[in-house]
């Protein structure tokens, strides 16, 4: 039996407010005034989108040709705050999220749960022990009315405006997102999560996502993201800036199952102070076409980084992803794990950085590349980057492509597997390595996403 | 219960490996198929669960009155048919724990649940220790524990009729000794077998009720277990 893509429901609901489609100076104007925004951010807005008009469009990596920026809404509200207590949450959006198994995720293990619909967040909470620490959870829009000197002091230094056009776009319509401080010394031992969410047709999605991990402190964030399927497209433009300040150890897990029509085009990028850790686990199961490199800049003396990026592409899919680790100072060291399976027709390409700069002496890298491509309608590219400008960085570089051969089909055949479940059998195999790091929860339900793409995807020989 | 092997010819790479073989197991019945290297065994084997390189020009093969000549290989497994390979692939990221699990949901239904726990101690008396059954399946595994290994699935799926294809091969004594109980066991259960080796240390803890020899693709005789005697004292070529 097939199964359709699960969270492909779109929720009657009419927004609030919905800015005119296209883009434009007015646009982000409307956006500013709505949100009542001091100027400052409201020039940063300007700025950037005069960057943003300016910037080509990126021609080295997926095709991007196709995005019709003038027929994308760049801003919707659906509620007028977000709501603090899941009671408060408008009904339908409530029912929705409910569908999609949020709050009762909450009640069982995070220390705190955003949610975000379209443009801005609808829901955040986060529990009241965590919250008497210090620590700071809230969606990046109250942030920056409630903790504009913190705000002002981080926002656009890890990524700024002028990094990629994707990015200037997002500093041009940001609206909500993340807003983590973790203050000196706090270790929150559960998880912090994010749930992101398109509904309305044609929508660009612009979350902002700041987290600062003060000295010796500990976090992990968890976002999970889907979108209703149409016709056309919509797009998901997100930044993420991190702060690992010294000692600092941040994880930052996404499972990213937006239905086949969404652009998800992300800058991720982590500043590691000395001795701080930092971990990206990037898993991109959904999309049409998705570029993402979530970056660590290894800044302070003994920084680590460490990323997992796995990606999953069927028919009509293009998985552009991978890593980038810049080293910056002395005794640093990072890993890259990139795994992509390719099915059905779909494309994954690994695009990797990894840099040494002048300075950085005794640098570690290790990269990693496993493909697997499983069938001959199906493609996998590999397009590493490698800089040392210091004779003893220490820098392994291996890659390695697979398929699923016939010796292995016609063994598990003879079990009683069909030649799907014998695919998402070892296809959930070749992911082990990221179900090792999600809670419980997730990892079963990255194994049924797994099958579900699995069975879209391959007919019956 | 019964597997009867009509008159077949298998032809793989465009040439003939097996050659209008006839065969009939029925249930409870202790098969063994002897033969030199290259003789057609395991292509036999091959060709009963559907292998797409192994293409059957003549004659049938009919499982429990029905030909499952056009059935695919899953189906054919969940009829009850098994096949124990001789060169197990490894499948990576797999815990062998949770691939028996799910052969034993697969084929046993209900009862997963005794059969995974009976799986547990015939695991420990065949030699294979907890710290195998975590590790993925066969991956890194020595010829002889990829032959527990396969034991192990063996006994999760349970099957009506069992294609054991070098099952003894670089199994120790001991473990030997426990797999042959576990294969008589399920014998007296009910499981019809064919049990394919080049050595009758198998044949002396599990004694067949019938002994083939296959020679280039032709069965070249059949009889009792005292022809694997003769054959161990004067090879293949004088037997009959």
């Amino acid at each position: 039996m097939k199964q359709k893509y699960q969270y492909g429901f779109h929720d009657a609901i009419t927004p609030l407010y919905r800015a005119k489609k296209g883009l434009s100076e007015a646009v982000v104007r409307k956006i500013s005034e709505i949100k009542q925004e001091p100027q400052w951010m409201r020039d940063i807005r300007l700025r950037s989108l005069a960057i943003f008009n300016k910037k080509p469009m990126p021609v080295w990596g997926a095709d991007l040709s196709k995005i019709d920026f003038s027929a994308i809404t760049y801003f919707a509200r659906a509620s007028d705050a977000p709501a603090h207590s899941w009671e408060k949450v408008p009904k339908k959006i409530k029912a929705a999220f409910e569908r999609l198994g949020v709050p009762e995720a909450e009640r069982k293990f995070f220390a705190g749960v955003g949610a975000q619909y379209d443009s801005e967040a609808i829901y955040h909470h986060i529990r009241k022990d965590i919250e008497a620490q210090g620590v700071i959870f809230t969606d990046t829009d109250t942030a920056l009315r409630e903790h504009p000197d913190l705000f002002k002091r981080y926002f656009g230094t890890v990524v700024p405006a002028g990094d990629n056009k994707f990015s200037a776009l997002n500093a041009a319509c940001w609206s909500g997102g993340s807003f983590i401080y973790i203050p000196k010394g706090v270790k929150v031992a559960m998880p912090l999560q994010a749930y992101f969410r398109i509904n309305e047709k044609n929508m660009g999605q612009f979350e902002r996502t700041l987290i600062i991990a003060d000295e010796d402190s500990e976090v992990h964030y968890i976002e999970g993201c889907t979108a209703p399927v149409y016709a056309t497209d919509s797009l998901h433009a997100a930044v993420v800036e991190i702060i690992a300040k010294p000692r600092a150890r941040v994880r930052y897990t996404t499972i990213q199952n937006w239905s086949s029509n969404v652009y998800n085009l992300v800058t991720k990028r982590a500043r590691a102070e000395d001795n701080a850790l930092v971990e990206w686990v990037d898993g991109n199961l959904g999309s049409k076409i998705t570029m993402k490199y979530p970056a660590v800049f290894l800044v302070g003396k003994g920084a680590r980084a460490d990323i997992l990026s796995v990606s999953l592409a069927g028919k009509g899919q293009h998985q552009d992803a991978g890593a980038k680790v810049v080293h910056l100072a002395p005794e640093t060291s990072s890993s890259i794990i990139a795994k992509s399976v390719s099915f059905g027709g779909g494309r994954t390409s690994y695009r990797g950085l990894a840099q040494v700069i002048k300075g950085a002496r005794n640098a570690r890298i290790k990269v990693r590349c496993d493909a697997l491509v499983l069938d001959t309608r199906s493609r996998s590219d590999t397009y590493p980057t490698i800089k040392a400008e210091e004779n003893d960085a220490m820098i392994e570089h291996e890659a390695t492509v697979s398929n699923i051969s016939e010796r292995e089909l016609f063994y598990l055949k003879s079990r009683g597997f069909s030649e799907t479940e014998a695919s998402s059998l070892v296809v959930s195999g070749f992911f082990e390595p990221l179900a090792k790091t999600l809670p419980l929860d997730y990892a079963i339900e990255l194994n049924r996403l797994i099958q579900m793409e699995m069975e879209n995807s391959i007919k019956p020989a | 219960m019964s597997l009867v092997i009509k008159n077949i010819t298998v032809e793989a790479g465009g040439k003939i490996v097996v050659k209008n073989f006839s065969l009939t197991i029925k249930k409870g019945e202790i098969h063994a198929l002897m033969g030199p290297n290259g003789s057609g065994k395991t292509s036999l084997c091959s060709a009963l669960l559907g292998h797409p390189s192994y293409r059957i020009t003549k004659g049938n093969i009919v499982f429990n009155g029905k030909s499952i000549l056009g059935l695919r290989t899953e189906e054919r497994a969940r009829l009850g048919i098994f096949l124990s390979f001789q060169e197990p692939p490894e499948i990576r990221g797999i815990p062998l724990s949770s691939f028996l699990r799910t052969i034993a949901k697969t084929h046993t239904k209900e009862k997963a649940y005794d059969t995974m726990r009976a799986l547990t101690g015939n695991a420990k008396k065949i030699g294979l220790g907890p710290h195998f059954l975590d590790r993925s399946v066969n991956e890194g595994f020595s010829g002889g524990e990829k032959k527990k290994s396969e034991m192990l699935q063996f006994f999760a799926a349970h099957p009506k009729v069992a294609l054991l294809d070098e099952i003894d091969a670089g199994v120790d004594v001991d473990s030997l000794d426990a797999m042959a109980r576990i294969l008589k066991k399920a014998a007296s259960e009910g499981t019809g077998m064919l049990i394919i080796s080049h050595s009758a240390r198998i044949f002396k803890r599990c004694i067949p009720d019938f002994v083939h020899i296959i020679e280039n693709g032709v069965r070249t005789a059949s009889g009792g277990k005292a022809l694997i005697k003769k054959v161990e004292k004067e090879g293949y070529r004088k037997k009959a």
